[in-house]
């Protein structure tokens, strides 16, 4: 196992290094390879389609015989009114979902796990999760029965009272909140499962001594709970960060409406009527890789900054 | 021992892994592609039409996705298809189920991997036309239109339909015809009428005097909706009532579209002008902003909140639920001539002489282009489009006394007809049912379209359409594609709805203010380069 | 063990009374949450339950008004719909696997910080959160690989998911500590022989979790399916379900007519709906039973 002392030292030993963690760690490699490889074909390889953001792309030419204009179609995009206002929109929108949203799923976590009668958590679980199954066409549906003016439900119970009428989904700023907040609603069930899976892999006896310390209920969900759940709540926080960028067409197609234009208009149905509907798919493209690389530089901005406060961070 | 033995299982499937993805990289193009198969081009067929060589075409039929019926592209009406023709013929006739809600996107990937039908068909023409600048439409060999489907040819042309197909100085298109349909209509509450003891308005003036009182006596309850109002679709806008009459043809040719609302025009602003007094006095729903697509105008219609509904008129769905919660209710039809303002004339858009507009793949064979010809021509013999549409006697239909056919409606045995009697396959050369004469369509059109006892609606349409005919427009005709339309028309309608919307529930003095603001954006976001091109067209067509 | 000079708790003994009131709030707002999140499925299912006079007319809130079954005997009784769920539980059940399969394989050499090239690899799977090439790149890929029409097409391309991977990742690195693998390579064994018989039994939580994430994305999601299946046995059940609730036109085409009958009335489709939804809904409770308290026996000592 010694090196001789030629003069190719250097590369005999690089050589020798990689190879040698090749041997070390053969299983985990292989196990990679799989994984590995499936990633390549199903999204890399399509991956190579984002070249029609910089061409002027026509389904019959293909990719490649497409013509190449470069940066042409940013620029379209960019100086576009309407665009600006859909991005606009958009970080509004995510921003409030993160700020308002994202606490939620971990608040209703802990308080589940507060709950000593099992029937009483179980059932409730179930029924917590259940908005998530709706899709945005059919919870559109119902909202706008319960929160339109003059006849929606909530707004007569609100007249019988003797109280003005809200405008939950005819005004702009309460628009912008019926929206987040239905959104909370639909999230935030399904979000608790993966922080009550975190919790259960708390190890128990730390809460045993705990107590033995004389730690009551909110001692024990400052000092345990919480710091046992923190990598889990980073990681999800990173991840999120990274789609600040990006949106739910359904969910504002579905829960928006003409009036309240301005503030509805996101990414995803601007998308959806400049490049999809009007088949240009070179624009959609690039809005797309627009949005991509604004989600990942945003993912290596904040997983930097989290490994400068010393949490573990994502890479 | 274990080390070695989970090594080798692992190292197995990895092996498996890589030569399962080697070989499906391997598999090239699926055996669909138009154009592969081995018929020669040229003289391939014998006597009688027959193909030597077998040949496949591939016909698009539209999936609505309607529950409880067989697939759309393998049931009892494809299989009779492949029988009495196909066979007979030596084609395969596969059909490709296209979603009706996703369609353009659907196309776009078959022809992306060259796997497109040998039909490309669409009912909107800009949309066709986007095809063919798409390059993906071929040209028709008119001649070979002529040998190999000579009735459909003729019909094409006695309907002079033809000359819209022709892109460029070359046919490309053909078309399905329409015979006209007298079921879009306006309906009035008539017990409501009589309650506040007026007449059946016959002008703008008369009509909102009418909706004013059934306001103020609040016939349909504490919140009543004199006439129910839904957002207008995102094209729909055509302010027929108030357009000069008769219309300089420049100005139907720079503003009167099918795809995009023409909002900068004079007569346009007048119309919403209205919707705006109708709206603030409370005279149409409230709400109408957030009912795109008309079920809450329905609804209320039904429900008897709302006094004037207008739709296409179906035997279910309206009129017997609307009876099973008011049982008194008496309805009349509304008279066109109740929505112009003075000084105009009941304008309507004509209906287009055509339905389906066709177009042959540019990536299909010369034989497989004969064979769609002549599938064309079988199913417009008579006796081929009676079966289509009517199905099989004593089983889904039944001759009734005048001859002409009834059909029966629940019939859930194996000849079952596919959605709206078979349409999305007949669509390809008719877009309804023609029992060879007005008189007897009107009579089908009757019985199909209103419930028992409300026949007279369609009558009482049928008969206001013939007497208003004059007054009718059909579109300017181009003669090139317009690339503007196709590119902004999305984006358009779009606006034009918010637009829309904020100009009929703003406070009447702000609304040409309002206007004016919102048409220089309307221009600013494509419409002036819609006009600049379409006067560019028509100045060089009047040369 | 009994440390009484962690004064930090001395703050936070609570009274008895406190608790109580901690309780009665917690339960109360979960209760209330739970309600207001079943509503709408109430309202659906009364739907279903509904004539469909009643439901065009938009009289049905959270009570069946005519009640009748004959929604589910039209959804029950329709062959398609049937072949369509077991299709569904099939790929669902085939992309669980594979994707839990893979999620492991790859997450687990990636908690290794002694693994060269760890992070470049990390990133690797990261960008395909990010990036995807689009719908048309996509269904070109699935036309090479002869996989259109074919349920391989919903389960290989979506299979693996990075985000899941860093949860499985994250959730290993905190909860099996490094001393525990040491002690196992002291005794011989290799990092698979690890993975298999110490550290997946430890992850049972995460696990349970990640598969359930995995059925109810492939249950849910429908676009792949629409764009690559055109075989109506093969289309999955919310792929069926979309084509229902879809509002179809919504341009005015004066060139095609109006049918003579409603496409859709809209009992059916709540019923659709129900029937669509169920099936995932009650794999939930069984993996409930893996969120109990976690096992940690014979860990490590210091």
């Amino acid at each position: 196992m010694e090196l001789k002392p030629t003069a190719h030292k250097t590369v005999k030993s690089m050589k020798k290094g990689f190879m040698y963690y090749v041997k070390r760690d053969w299983q985990l490699y292989l196990l990679l390879i799989i994984p590995i490889a499936m990633v390549i074909v199903f999204k890399y390889f399509p991956m190579a389609g984002l070249v029609i953001a910089f061409k002027d792309y026509k389904i019959l030419k293909g990719f490649m015989g497409s013509e190449w204009v470069g940066f042409k179609n940013f620029v379209e995009i960019f100086s576009n009114k309407d665009f600006y206002r859909a991005l606009r929109n958009t970080l509004t929108l995510n921003g409030l979902d993160l700020l308002l949203g994202f606490p939620m799923p971990i608040i209703l976590a802990l308080m589940l796990n507060e709950i000593r009668s099992l029937w009483f958590k179980k059932i409730n679980q179930t029924l917590l999760y259940l908005p998530h199954f709706l899709s945005w066409v059919i919870i559109a549906g119902v909202a706008y029965q319960l929160l339109q003016p003059g006849t929606g439900l909530v707004n007569v119970l609100l007249r019988n009272m003797g109280l003005k009428e809200v405008p939950f989904l005819t005004e702009n700023t309460h628009w912008v909140f019926t929206y987040v907040f239905i959104g909370i609603w639909q999230s935030m069930g399904w979000g608790t499962i993966i922080y009550l899976a975190s919790i259960t892999s708390i190890n128990p006896e730390l809460y045993d001594s705990a107590t033995i310390d004389g730690a009551g209920r909110w001692g024990k969900i400052r000092y345990i709970t919480l710091p046992g759940i923190r990598s889990t709540i980073t990681m999800l926080l990173i991840i999120n960060l990274g789609r600040i960028m990006g949106s739910s067409f359904e969910r504002a197609h579905s829960l928006g409406n003409p009036i309240v234009k301005e503030v509805s208009s996101v990414i995803a149905t601007y998308v959806y009527s400049a490049g999809i509907q009007a088949q240009k798919y070179s624009l959609t493209t690039a809005v797309g890789l627009f949005q991509s690389v604004v989600g990942l530089i945003l993912v290596l901005v904040s997983d930097w900054i989290s490994k400068k406060i010393g949490d573990e961070g994502l890479l | 021992m274990r080390r070695k033995s989970t090594r080798t299982v692992f190292v197995i499937l990895s092996l498996l892994l890589v030569a399962v993805l080697l070989a499906a990289c391997g598999t090239d193009t699926p055996k669909t592609t138009p154009g592969n198969e081995t018929t020669p081009t040229g003289a391939a067929l014998e006597d009688d039409k027959v193909f030597k060589n077998r040949v496949t075409i591939q016909i698009p039929v539209y999936d609505r996705g309607v529950e409880g019926l067989p697939p759309v592209d393998d049931n009892y009406w494809t299989r009779w298809i492949q029988k009495e023709f196909g066979d007979k013929n030596n084609i395969t006739v596969e059909y490709v189920a296209i979603p009706r809600s996703d369609e353009v996107n659907k196309f776009n990937m078959l022809l992306a991997a060259g796997d497109a039908p040998d039909i490309i068909f669409h009912y909107d023409f800009p949309a066709a036309v986007a095809y063919y600048d798409a390059g993906a439409i071929q040209k028709i060999d008119i001649d070979m239109l002529k040998q190999y489907a000579p009735t459909y040819y003729q019909k094409n042309v006695d309907l002079d339909m033809l000359k819209y197909g022709v892109l460029d100085g070359e046919q490309y298109f053909i078309f399905a015809s329409r015979p006209t349909a007298y079921n879009w209509l306006t309906m009035i509450r008539q017990d409501w009428l009589d309650k506040v003891n007026m007449s059946m308005p016959t002008n703008l003036d008369e009509y909102i005097n009418v909706l004013r009182a059934f306001r103020d006596n609040k016939l349909g309850g504490p919140n009543t909706i004199p006439a129910a109002h839904r957002l207008p679709y995102p094209n729909g806008y055509f302010a027929n009532a108030y357009r000069p009459y008769p219309i300089p043809e420049e100005e139907l040719a720079l503003y009167s579209d099918l795809s995009v609302v023409a909002l900068t025009w004079e007569p346009v602003k007048q119309n919403i002008k209205t919707d705006n007094l109708l709206w603030n006095e409370g005279l149409i729903s409230q709400n109408f902003a957030l009912d795109s697509d008309g079920t809450k105008a329905k609804a209320d219609f039904v429900n008897g909140v709302a006094g004037v509904y207008g739709d296409y008129l179906t035997k279910e769905g309206i009129i017997d639920v609307l009876l099973s919660n008011v049982p008194d209710a008496k309805l009349s039809l509304l008279p066109a001539t109740a929505g112009v303002p003075k000084g105009g004339v009941p304008a309507e858009r004509a209906y287009w002489p055509f339905g389906m507009i066709i177009g042959f793949n540019s990536a299909s064979s010369e034989d497989e282009v004969k064979a769609t010809m002549m599938l064309l021509e079988w199913m417009i013999q008579p006796d081929v489009l009676f079966t289509l549409q009517n199905g099989i006697e004593g089983k889904t239909y039944t001759m009734g006394e005048d001859g002409l056919p009834v059909a029966i409606g629940d019939y859930k045995g194996e000849e079952r007809m596919n959605y709206n009697s078979n349409k999305d396959m007949w669509c390809l050369v008719i877009e309804g049912k023609d029992y060879g004469s007005e008189e007897a369509n009107l009579k089908v059109q009757m019985t199909t379209f209103a419930p028992d006892g409300f026949e007279y609606l369609i009558k009482d349409r049928y008969e206001e359409c013939i007497a208003n005919q004059k007054y009718w427009y059909t579109d300017f005709l181009f003669d090139v594609g317009i690339p503007a339309v196709s590119e902004y028309k999305s984006i358009l309608q779009e606006k034009f709805q918010e637009y829309y919307t904020a100009l009929v529930m703003c406070d009447p003095s702000e609304f040409d203010a309002l206007y004016e603001k919102y048409c220089k954006e309307y221009l600013d976001a494509g419409f002036q380069k819609i006009i600049d091109q379409k006067k560019e067209a028509y100045e060089r067509m009047k040369k | 063990m009994a440390n009484k000079s962690d004064f930090k708790y001395a703050n936070y003994t609570k009274s008895k009374a406190i608790d109580l009131a901690a309780d009665i709030f917690i339960y109360i707002t979960v209760a209330l949450l739970s309600i207001l999140c079943v509503l709408p499925f109430i309202h659906v299912i009364a739907k279903s339950l509904s004539s469909d006079a009643k439901v065009t007319s938009q009289l049905v809130y959270l009570i069946p008004k005519d009640f009748n079954l004959k929604a589910y005997k039209s959804v029950f009784g329709d062959p398609s719909m049937i072949r369509s769920l077991w299709q569904t539980i099939k790929v669902t059940v085939l992309f669980t696997a594979l994707g839990m399969f893979l999620t492991i394989c790859a997450a687990y050499p990636l908690t290794r910080k002694r693994l060269k090239g760890r992070n470049i690899i990390s990133i690797f799977f990261i960008i395909t959160l990010y990036f995807s090439g689009g719908i048309i790149p996509d269904y070109l890929l699935m036309h090479r690989l002869g996989l259109l029409n074919n349920s391989a097409s919903l389960i290989l391309p979506l299979a693996f998911s990075a985000y899941n991977m860093i949860i499985m990742r994250t959730s290993i690195q905190s909860t099996v500590p490094d001393s525990l693998e040491e002690s196992a390579f002291l005794d011989g064994a290799g990092d698979i022989r690890i993975l298999v018989q110490i550290v997946l039994p430890l992850c049972k939580p995460i696990i349970a979790t990640l598969c359930l994430f995995y059925a109810v994305g492939r249950w849910n999601a429908y676009q792949d399916s629409v764009f690559y299946i055109t075989r109506q046995p093969l289309y999955l059940l919310q792929h069926k379900l979309n084509l229902l609730i879809q509002t179809t036109n919504t341009t005015l085409t004066s060139s095609e007519a109006q049918p003579d009958t409603v496409t859709n009335p809209e009992v059916i489709k709540s019923a659709c709906i129900i029937f669509a939804t169920l099936p995932i809904i009650i794999t939930y409770p069984f993996v409930q039973k893996y969120f109990v308290k976690g096992v940690m026996i014979g860990a490590v000592k210091g």
